[in-house]
């Protein structure tokens, strides 16, 4: 049974409770201290930290990471030019990708009918970095600067090859839309931490060249079948950071308090003729509407931030909306204990002109990632909150058009093995898991699938991925599908 | 029979009365050996029901159906089901073999069922501690009760034909006005509890109309109701109802779910998310529902209107059903890939709205609860596996557009365009044609000096044609140098007739580019072989398979004939167990908020049981009886004593039936939010009540569109009236839905049950989106603007009457009053401030000085309190 099943609007926690013996499972319990869906503001400081430290310890464990901050690069970043280094290609350069290796594998209809499938080095050198001696593309230098505080896994894969099914899958554990999203799972099954911002806040920016850009979807943010509460509330960069979330114009707050104030009178009076829980919720819901037109323009302003932090993130931080601007914002979004926020940056699909992209796609994204790590480790937050960093699937090792042509040639979408990384949070830092083949093409040690990953996010989260479910046409459905392991070598 | 197909249809309907027999029989069977799937807690209500009445007195009958499978299916298929993954010490209590082994008939306490449940030792107790899982006491005296009354195992109760049950007597006989309130007051009484009084007249009116039309009614109605109703009040509720469902506004608003149901959208989804046409099939549904086309036809019609005898038109649109799925044409997209997902859409869409099944779960295994077999599964997809479509998106001015087929619908408009340019065309194409030889001739001369110097701005592939040698050429590289010659470079008048017919070509793509395409189904001519996907893979073929309904559920004649029709007919036949409780459930959602089996998408063996299950048979069958009248049962339903009850609640209630399952009070639930806007725009008078057409553009934010399109696709507001249409009419685009529609399903896959969140963000959007802000300012301009009120206290009243229909108490209108001062005072000194309140919105407001300015802001930020009462957004 759901405990937001639209019914059960109408009934009171004392209800709640008193139906947790007829078998209302652990997650309606969890999500029942979210404090958003609370009938009344907590009416002591007791009751406040009684319900924020039992959302805090995790659902059915203790968590190491409260809170989640995902870098997702869409587009589909090239494991073989950044993360995954393979000495053993450097010299075969316009080779053709042994049979062997693809072994029939299904490509995507950009590439399938490419007569030569040539296979394309790492188009700038790698070096070793930090005490983990890892090895980045001098792409990276800033990620080199905090290799000891990631954990690169090198065996991602995933069966999907185009844009929107594999950032979907990535997102929601499924390729066709409509299922619940990670950070809307999370939401449901912990709740809210503060009292005046959302669970799950979504931030988006593009490449600076717009040059090779996948759209977004609502539903890589969305709640599917679970209630709407719960899905990722979007930040825009320009006017309003929320829809509709200014006064109109000629309507001042004070004026506004005032209105409220009676509109309360006008809903009590109805709640008193007719007694429905629900009226509570409304009033309640109203005044959290009227914290959040203070709280949220206050988290996107920035200008109390010191120098030296803003000059952490690079340049492009003073232009709102671009990546370093909202990896700034994600650092202030944490330590206001939001659970769960996303950032999608636009960009990473290089069919052609890899070279150039590439590069310029690095510039965006390399420092205000390693700041935001850099920010959160000095501010002693890293420690319980997760970064995760990676997209969709990699890219090939064989290269796309003409390769003696710069401008020309790229990397088509490949899913069978990517990387990713992580950092805080409970992972183990300056490790490296997981091995491709030496083509980068397929995984050959430690895999860790799609639906694993999602587990040992959950799992760092204090959710048991088997456990966290919600009951939809007859099944209890799951981020990991019927899938998903957790990968205990990369906790900490 | 039937008006609408062949009578060479017509005997393949009669159902065999033996295999209804067979089949029943096979149920029987399937449910001793399924022992079945699965879970469902009980209701709150009927669990204390249970323990109550069952658990505490073993004597009582035991169901496996109604008590038993639930328990066991929530709390040990986890480890003891059919996910073979998962399952430990090989043992299933999902089939009876299985529990069989852990059941001791003679000795019921011993059986080891029983004896693990009761275990101390954390190791060896069932369900293991740690699971999270507990079965209760009260449980556990059921399961020893029906092993004491012989374990006997029983169908799904879903998957047996309903029947029409006797009208329950009732002690209180003067209270039902129709059968619907002696099965609800029979419940009542067996627990002692009495129905909650009537509501008010203008609570009924209130709740009829947002029940039946979607809109709030106008303040004369409700006197004019009012009245009616206190010299006859059932006549006033009779003559009400019968007033709404003739109202053309019904098929608006009953069409809202059905959209749901079918995803329907104006945008194809996934990349590019370009602009489609199925806006006259959406228009095809207003209309059938509003003309009560039988449910069966409507049906029928929907899912194979194009395989009846010369469909018409209007048939084939009605088809566009299965066609309103998605549609990937993203770079790189495999067109076979897509192709079989949307068949996969179809076959969840179809099972969903008309059985009440989860086909999908069958996509890659045997359904894990229900009889429903992988095979099941790619036999039911072979009736929509032979669609004439490729799996690519067709574009349209470089748009991502439509897939095929499809057809146009020209207007008169167009088609009378199209002729005269074909008849203009005409004379000049033969001149030309007779002109051939010596244009010929004139263009080899010019193309000899060419090829020596060509000509500064000849395109690349016009200079490669002119240097191939004339004999090499094809014959469109031929005619595209020879336009390109005669736009530029031959003698007069063939280069003024060839730029003539150039004008007219252009002309004539505009005009084609206008023209409104549907998609549709149609069959292809060469059927495609369908076969089952191992894993659900579509690169995985397995068993070839041919069209057949799911093996659980009974045949008949018709699923001989392997066509989508025949399906479509068979989903209508009396022996069917689903479509007639599936479909009277959902208009019982409409009406009560919740079905009267509240998983409406689920009714296999994981759905909840029917909280009045004779109750749903006898609407089911009654439904189907009389000729699957829709407007027969809406009208049943409104015209009920339990609907007219108030939705008070009931302080004694609250611990018994906290969900109103029983309905002792009528219910109270927010409106859909497109419902409230329609609400909102309709007491501001603003309202434009035209039906049909294509999609307008409503206020949105600025921006929304271009963020997420790559810049192709810009936002462009509608003019005057069609800013403020009905929300149906509003476009929906899948990747950006309209912003301030929450909670509206997202037309992404079929939904059919609606989502009811109260969040701050909506909060906001009543607050602040400028349709609600000019709402606002439009009815208090209408109040200013009535001569018969002058005073504060007059014009609240006259607000509350306008906007809910009825007056305000002291209370309220002592908040009202103080709030309106408080805004006057406020504008008084903040003129500018007033100004710009006032315009917002598009239509004109008609004040000069500034104390009609501050007046009108003042008025304004009170009626913005008064569309933000919980009361407005509800029907109670």
């Amino acid at each position: 049974m759901n405990p937001f099943d639209q019914n059960h609007q109408h009934s009171t926690r004392r209800q709640f409770f008193g139906r947790s013996a007829t078998g209302i499972g652990a997650a309606a319990l969890g999500a029942l201290f979210t404090k958003d869906i609370r009938a009344t503001p907590p009416t002591s400081e007791s009751e406040l930290a009684a319900t924020g430290s039992e959302s805090r310890s995790g659902m059915h464990f203790p968590a190491t990471a409260k809170r989640v901050i995902y870098l997702m690069m869409s587009g589909g970043p090239s494991h073989i030019d950044l993360f995954d280094y393979k000495p053993e290609i450097l010299n075969r350069r316009g080779e053709q990708l042994p049979d062997s290796v693809r072994n029939g594998q299904r490509l995507t209809t950009m590439t399938s009918r490419q007569k030569q499938l040539p296979v394309l080095p790492p188009l700038k050198k790698f070096k070793s970095y930090g005490n983990a001696n890892m090895m980045l593309s001098e792409l990276l230098p800033f990620t080199g600067g905090i290799a000891d505080d990631i954990c690169l896994v090198k065996s991602m894969n995933t069966e999907a090859i185009n844009h929107a099914p594999a950032a979907t899958f990535f997102l929601t554990g499924s390729q066709i839309p409509g299922r619940p999203s990670i950070g809307a799972w999370a939401s449901y099954g912990l709740g809210s931490m503060n009292e005046d911002l959302p669970t799950f806040i979504v931030m988006n920016s593009r490449d600076q060249q717009n040059s090779c850009g996948q759209l977004l979807y609502d539903y890589y943010w969305g709640s599917g079948f679970i209630p709407s509460k719960h899905q990722g509330v979007r930040f825009r960069s320009g006017g309003d950071p929320v829809l509709y979330l200014s006064n109109p114009d000629g309507m001042p707050r004070a004026l506004r308090r005032k209105m409220l104030d009676h509109l309360h009178a006008l809903n009590q009076e109805k709640l008193t003729d007719y007694g429905d829980p629900e009226i509570e919720t409304r009033i309640a819901q109203y005044e959290l509407a009227y914290r959040m037109q203070m709280s949220l323009p206050e988290i996107t302003d920035v200008s109390d931030e010191p120098d030296h932090v803003v000059e952490m993130y690079g340049p492009d931080v003073h232009r709102p909306g671009s990546f370093a601007r909202n990896c700034l914002l994600s650092r202030k979004l944490a330590e206001k204990d939001v659970r769960f926020i996303q950032l999608m940056h636009i960009g990473w699909d290089q069919h052609a002109n890899i070279p150039t992209q590439l590069a310029h796609q690095c510039k965006d994204t390399d420092q205000p990632a390693a700041a935001l790590v850099k920010d959160l480790k000095q501010r002693g937050l890293l420690e319980d909150t997760l970064v995760i960093f990676g997209g969709e699937f990699g890219r090939t090792v064989f290269g796309q058009g003409n390769i003696n042509n710069t401008k020309g040639y790229g990397r088509d979408h490949h899913g069978r093995a990517f990387s990713l990384w992580m950092a805080g949070g409970g992972v183990k830092p300056g490790f490296q898991y997981g091995k491709t083949c030496d083509y980068g093409w397929n995984v050959v040690e430690n895999s860790v699938h799609v639906h694993d990953w999602q587990a040992t996010v959950l799992h760092m989260m204090g959710i048991n991925h088997e456990q966290l479910t919600y009951r939809y046409q007859g099944r209890r459905f799951r981020l990991t599908d019927v899938h998903g392991h957790v990968v205990d070598d990369l906790l900490a | 029979m039937k008006k609408f197909h062949s009578s060479s249809r017509v005997n393949r309907r009669d159902a065999s009365a033996i295999t209804a027999l067979l089949f029943f029989l096979g149920l029987v069977f399937l449910g001793m050996c399924f022992a079945v799937g699965c879970s469902v807690c009980f209701p709150v209500a009927s669990g204390q029901e249970v323990s109550e009445r069952i658990g505490s007195n073993p004597a009582n009958p035991i169901s496996f159906d109604k008590h038993v499978r639930s328990i066991l299916s929530e709390n040990c298929y986890f480890c003891h089901g059919p996910d073979p993954n998962h399952r430990e010490a090989d043992l299933r209590l999902d089939q009876s073999v299985g529990t069989r082994s852990v059941i001791d008939l003679d000795d019921p306490q011993s059986s080891a069922l029983i004896t693990r449940i009761l275990e101390d030792d954390p190791d060896l107790q069932m369900p293991p501690p740690n699971s999270g899982r507990t079965i209760t006491p009260e449980q556990r005296k059921i399961l020893i009760a029906w092993i004491q009354q012989g374990a006997q195992y029983e169908p799904h109760w879903a998957f047996v034909p309903p029947v029409r049950p006797d009208i329950p007597t009732v002690k209180n006989t003067s209270w039902p006005r129709n059968a619907i309130d002696h099965f609800i007051l029979a419940t009542l009484e067996d627990q002692a509890i009495a129905p909650a009084n009537r509501a008010q007249p203008n609570v009924i009116v209130r709740r009829m109309h947002l029940d039946l039309i979607g809109l709030p009614p106008t303040r004369s109605e409700v006197t004019d109701f009012c009245q009616r109703f206190a010299e006859n009040a059932d006549a006033a509720i009779d003559e009400l109802a019968d007033r709404l469902l003739n109202n053309e506004h019904y098929g608006e608003r009953m069409a809202l779910p059905w959209l749901d149901a079918a995803r329907y959208s104006d945008s194809n989804g996934f990349q590019q998310d370009g602009d489609r046409h199925q806006w006259p099939w959406r228009d095809w549904v207003i209309d059938a529902l509003n003309a009560n086309m039988p449910f069966d036809q409507f049906t029928i019609e929907q899912l194979a209107g194009d395989l009846l005898p010369a469909p018409s038109n209007q048939q084939l649109i009605a088809t566009g059903f299965n066609r309103n799925h998605m549609l990937n044409g993203e770079g790189g997209a495999i067109p076979e890939e897509q192709r079989n997902n949307y068949v996969f859409d179809r076959v969840d869409t179809t099972a969903t709205t008309w059985l009440g099944l989860t086909m999908a779960c069958a996509q890659c295994h045997d359904h894990k609860y229900d009889p429903i077999t992988q095979k099941d599964y790619y036999r039911f997809f072979a009736y929509f596996n032979n669609v004439d479509e490729t799996g690519s998106v067709n574009r349209r001015a470089g748009r991502l557009h439509c897939a095929k087929p499809f057809i146009e619908l020209k207007t008169d408009q167009q088609k009378k365009q199209l002729q005269t340019i074909a008849e203009k065309t005409k004379p000049l194409r033969a001149e030309l044609a007779e002109l051939d030889q010596s244009i010929t001739a004139a263009m080899r001369l010019w193309e000899a000096d060419a090829v020596e110097a060509p000509p500064e701005d000849i395109k690349r592939d016009e200079l490669r044609i002119l240097r191939l040698p004339a004999d090499e050429r094809n014959k469109s590289e031929a005619d595209k140098l020879k336009n390109y010659y005669l736009l530029n470079f031959a003698k007069e008048p063939w280069k003024t007739i060839k730029i003539a017919l150039q004008k007219l070509e252009k002309r004539k793509t505009k005009i084609l580019a206008g023209v409104t395409t549907v998609m549709v189904m149609r069959e292809r001519q060469q059927p495609r072989t369908t076969n089952l996907f191992e894993r659900g893979e579509y690169e995985n073929v397995g068993d070839e398979v041919n069209c057949a309904v799911p093996g659980f559920l009974p045949k008949t004649e018709m699923t001989e004939i392997k066509d989508r029709l025949a399906l479509a007919e068979w989903l209508m036949a009396e022996t069917n167990p689903l479509t007639a409780r599936v479909t009277v459930n959902r208009y019982w959602q409409i009406f009560f908020g919740t079905g009267l089996v509240k998983t409406s998408e689920d009714f296999g063996v994981q759905g909840e049981r029917p909280s009045h299950p004779a109750l749903l048979d006898w609407l089911a069958v009654d439904f189907r009886s009389h000729d699957w009248d829709v407007k027969r049962v809406h009208r049943m339903i409104v015209t009920s004593e339990t609907y007219l009850q108030t939705a008070r609640f009931r302080n004694a209630l609250q611990d018994i039936d906290p969900e109103n399952r029983l309905l002792a009070r009528g219910p109270r639930f927010r409106l859909p939010s497109m419902i409230i806007r329609d609400a909102a725009l309709s007491v501001a008078g603003l309202l434009n009540q035209q039906l049909h057409g294509k999609p307008v553009y409503p206020y949105q934010p600025d921006g929304l569109w271009k963020e997420f399109s790559l810049d192709k696709f810009a936002y462009v507001p509608s003019d005057g009236t069609d800013l403020h249409r009905r929300s149906i009419y509003t476009f929906w685009r899948r990747t950006v839905p309209p912003p301030n529609l929450f909670d509206s399903a997202n037309r992404q896959t079929c939904i059919v049950k609606p989502s009811r969140t109260n969040t701050p963000l909506q909060a906001l959007t009543m607050l602040n989106d400028p349709t609600f802000v000019e709402a606002g300012r439009k009815l208090a301009e209408n109040l200013l603007a009535n001569n018969q009120i002058t005073t504060d206290r007059q014009r609240v009243g006259e607000s509350f009457l306008i906007a809910l229909g009825r007056k305000s108490t002291e209370t309220e209108t002592n908040a009202l009053l103080a709030a309106i001062q408080d805004s006057r005072t406020f504008y008084t000194q903040a003129i500018p401030a007033a100004k710009k309140l006032i315009a917002i919105g598009d239509s004109a407001s008609n004040v000069q000085t500034d104390e009609q300015t501050i007046e009108l802001a003042a008025w304004t930020s009170v009626m913005q309190i008064v569309l933000n009462t919980d009361e407005f957004m509800n029907r109670q």
